[in-house]
């Protein structure tokens, strides 16, 4: 069972990602393997890869997740929010408060059978507006020593650290319990899938749920990393995440994708961005170049379709 | 029975449900403050909602057509700062400030059309992909920087500013442009076709349609619409911060869906997309009023696209044979 | 001028990428003649009839109508040949009624160059009402028609257009027995005013009373050609699994 998912790890990384050219790339700007800038790149990777994993397994699904940024947002100030009764009621607060919104989601898509696009992005719009509305669009600020060094740790950041594992057991869920084979199934061919016996609506109800938890979580350790909870960030962090679910190997048509695939996207956009901050870009090119990546992803993942049809 | 069926028929033709959602909400509005009904709070009303409403139409015909149009919110802020950079300050400049930004959303549209159409693209994804890249582009082209004119000729700002019987220009536009698409939609070949692709896109190809240059043309009207509304944000305000109006896409899109466009495509009417938008823009109004801020108007429109989703899509299982 | 075929297809190949969904396919249908094509699903004939409908081209293959050499771009290249074709899933766009598909793609306007309702309705109301009497109310959304109703809008369709050849896919798949009769009158009659048609089946009973000339279809290629007056229901199904012919069958 190994082989595969290493195969998908490899596969991921060097043929569907110039992830290679772009690191022997990266070795002409100057600073870009220094331990200073790697811990740089893995702590920016971590939040919007924690985020990753949820988005790839709903869109393995069938689904999509243009919520993940709002609730990320959400989860942050929730984090703050709920410092005062300790650490725990933080941590597990933005996740069920992430999770809430996750299905809700869920509910919309499958209850209401809503194109899940359009019911994620009115769940990413009631989010932001509740939390900017909570917040009267002001960030939250909490100081707690253990919290704050929480969004640190050297020389792996924490979050880092945090990512790696929900990818390991994210990857053990997909691949070595049936739970992962019905997700694929579902993705696959809902009618086959509902035909044979699986428990559609629920099934999905959980991808979508577990995205949303995730985020909030990743909201946590953002919000831990900088002190604040804003109710602004994350608006790039759906993007940014399908993208890296796209070059993992995952299809907007579900029953694709792989969370070490994923994971190699993820990289990829991390060190372009990376190095681009390293070149002095401002950050208005990192949107152009997502943007772009975005609709060539979308464009490949199209052909890609004919090519299996014919 | 035959002639009752009939009967509502025809005046489901004229008269969606949404006009009646309008009338009942002005109805409430008016009871809810007495501020609403005066002259120059409906005038504000109307204005707010041609902005958003111009951009709505374009919207509808791509989605009558199947496909959804995210990338009009960042064409609106292209539009408007080109409008600006060019600086409208002669007669020359105004032409140039006008057609510039239209050619630019119709080429964007272009752009998105052929991606959607040609290379099967995702057109959620890939639109909302634009609105990015757009957002980059502009904001990488100002530095991020306020854009403002200080000379700008009394021409361009009263295009969007100039009264006549005390209704600004662009409502009287936004009216004509109903009717012009709602004439399109429902007299021509090009509406018909689009109105074929929205409910078979194979079924159309091969009964003969240009599924790819139909399909791309949406695009292009709903990019030179967008484009307009910018035009008219620059004429009306004089200066703009690029990072901060790009929410004109959501919106548009609820207004859209609230009108009962088909997410599926295939069905919907510009007008009934105007009727949505004035009710949005009433409910809006009525929030402002009440001292309820953005951020409530954000989640009450979310609420609202997730119920008028959900409110069509439940009505279309139940007729469904 | 009577030896030539309406349609002659020669050396009809199509590759899927590296799917040989057709290998050197020969056929031909005349004025007037009633062939039908056989086989099992994935034996080709969906992408033969696509092929000569328009929708994508073959890789390699010679296409003649009346002797001439042509080639079809789009399905309007092949409609302009009199050309037509009534899909197994009918193709009619479900959010339009029925005048509306019935013009889809032809539509007729007025001097202004605006849609010509009024004439379209009435047009496609008295060819359905020809073909078809139990069709009352043509102007409601064809989502709401029963099988047979919209069967009958695609046959209309394809049969109102000054048609020469007509490709039907499987046309009694989803029909009832009392449809299934008139389906079989209608081909006659069509035969009958020197239209040639195509008749795809797996149903080999079907075929047998209708069809001038059988033709076998396996795994793209042609397996051989009977026609059902000499031959019997049991060798055209022998021929469909066995993919070879009896000692008995005929060649073309």
């Amino acid at each position: 069972m190994t082989s595969p998912s290493l195969k998908a790890l490899v596969i991921g990384l060097v043929i569907r990602t110039p992830l290679i050219p772009l690191l022997v790339l990266a070795s002409f700007v100057p600073g870009f393997w220094s331990v200073g800038n790697l811990r740089t790149l893995a702590e920016s990777v971590s939040i919007d890869g924690i985020v990753v994993i949820g988005m790839t397994i709903v869109m393995i699904a069938g689904g999509f997740d243009l919520a993940v940024g709002s609730v990320l947002a959400m989860g942050g100030v929730a984090a703050i929010v709920l410092l005062p009764y300790g650490l725990l009621a933080s941590i597990v607060g933005s996740a069920v408060f992430g999770g809430l919104a996750g299905l809700l989601s869920g509910g919309f898509v499958t209850r209401l059978r809503i194109n899940p696009f359009i019911a994620t992005l009115a769940v990413m719009v009631i989010v932001r507006g509740a939390t900017l509305a909570y917040t009267d669009t002001r960030p939250v600020v909490g100081l707690d020593d253990t919290f704050l060094a929480l969004g640190g740790g050297y020389p792996l950041p924490y979050a880092f650290i945090a990512m790696i594992i929900i990818a390991l057991l994210g990857h053990v869920l997909l691949s070595w319990r049936a739970w992962g084979r019905h997700v694929y199934a579902v993705g696959a061919d809902e009618r086959a899938a509902a035909m044979s016996g699986l428990a559609v609506s629920p099934i999905k109800l959980q991808c979508y749920g577990l995205s949303g938890l995730l985020a909030g979580l990743a909201g946590f350790l953002l919000a831990a990393r900088l002190g604040t909870g804003s109710p602004i960030v994350g608006d790039a962090t759906p993007l940014t995440a399908a993208a890296a679910a796209l070059i993992g190997g995952a299809s907007l048509r579900g029953g694709q994708g792989s969370i070490p695939g994923a994971m190699a996207g993820l990289l990829f956009v991390g060190s372009l961005v990376n190095l681009m901050n390293l070149l002095g870009m401002p950050s208005y090119y990192q949107r152009m170049v997502i943007g772009t990546m975005l609709i060539a992803l979308v464009v490949i993942d199209g052909v890609l379709l004919r090519l299996r049809q014919r | 029975m035959s002639t009752s069926v009939k009967r509502r028929r025809l005046l489901g033709r004229f008269i969606s449900p949404i006009w009646m959602v309008l009338i009942a909400v002005v109805i409430i509005a008016a009871f809810i403050s007495d501020r609403f009904l005066s002259p120059y709070n409906m005038v504000t009303v109307l204005q707010q909602g041609v902005v958003t409403g111009i951009v709505a139409l374009g919207m509808t015909v791509v989605l009558i057509g199947g496909q959804f149009d995210l990338s009009t919110g960042a064409i609106v802020m292209m539009a408007a700062v080109m409008a600006l950079v060019i600086g409208p300050s002669d007669p020359a400049s105004i032409a140039l400030a006008i057609i510039l930004p239209l050619m630019s959303g119709a080429f964007i549209g272009a752009v998105n059309g052929l991606v959607v159409y040609k290379a099967r693209a995702n057109s959620i994804v890939a639109t909302i992909g634009m609105q990015f890249f757009l957002f980059g582009a502009v904001l990488a082209g100002v530095s991020g920087q306020h854009v403002r004119t200080d000379n700008m000729a009394a021409g361009f700002s009263g295009l969007a500013n100039a009264k006549l019987f005390g209704i600004p220009l662009p409502v009287y536009l936004f009216v004509v442009l109903v009717v012009v698409l709602s004439v399109v939609m429902d007299r021509t070949v090009f509406g018909r076709h689009v109105y074929g692709i929205g409910g078979d896109e194979e079924a159309s190809r091969r009964a003969g349609i240009r599924v790819v240059w139909t399909g791309t043309l949406t695009f292009v009207l709903s990019g030179m619409l967008a484009a307009l509304s910018g035009i008219f944000i620059a004429s009306l305000v004089g200066n703009v911060d690029p990072s901060a109006i790009g929410g004109y896409a959501f919106p548009a899109l609820t207004a859209v869906v609230l009108g009962g466009t088909s997410l599926s495509g295939g069905m919907g009417r510009p007008s009934d997309t105007a009727a949505a938008i004035l009710v949005i823009a009433v409910i809006n109004n009525v929030m402002t009023i009440l001292n309820y801020q953005y951020p409530i108007q954000l989640l009450v429109q979310g609420v609202v696209l997730a119920g008028a989703v959900a409110f069509y899509s439940l009505r279309r299982v139940e007729l469904a044979p | 001028m009577a030896d030539v075929p309406f349609i002659q297809l020669t050396g009809i190949t199509k590759h899927f990428g590296g799917v040989h969904a057709l290998k050197g396919v020969d056929l031909s249908v005349a004025a007037g003649e009633v062939v039908a094509l056989v086989g099992h699903n994935g034996a080709g004939k969906s992408v033969l009839v696509q092929i000569l409908s328009g929708v994508f081209p073959p890789t390699a293959g010679e296409i003649r109508v009346n002797g001439q050499m042509t080639t079809f771009g789009s399905p309007v290249d092949a409609r302009h040949h009199g050309i037509e074709t009534i899909y197994q899933t009918l193709a009619l766009a479900d959010n339009l009624d029925a005048p509306a598909n019935f013009f889809l793609g032809r539509e007729l306007k007025t001097t202004l160059g605006f849609l010509d309702k009024k004439r379209m309705a009435r047009e496609a109301a008295k060819a359905l009402i020809e073909l078809n009497p139990n069709l009352v109310d043509v102007e409601r959304p064809v989502r709401q028609m029963s099988g047979g109703q919209r069967q009958a809008v695609a046959i209309a369709r394809a049969i109102h257009f000054d048609v020469r050849l007509l490709i039907m896919d499987e046309p009694t798949a989803a029909l009832g027995p009392h449809e299934t009769a008139q389906v079989a009158e209608l081909i006659k009659r069509l035969r009958a005013q020197g239209i040639g048609i195509l008749l795809i089946s797996h149903d080999v009973r079907d075929v047998m009373q209708l069809a001038d000339r059988i033709v076998v279809l396996k795994g793209g290629q042609i397996v051989g050609s009977v026609v059902p007056s000499e031959s019997s229901e049991d060798e055209v199904v022998d021929m469909i699994i066995r993919g070879r012919r009896l000692p008995a069958g005929r060649a073309e």
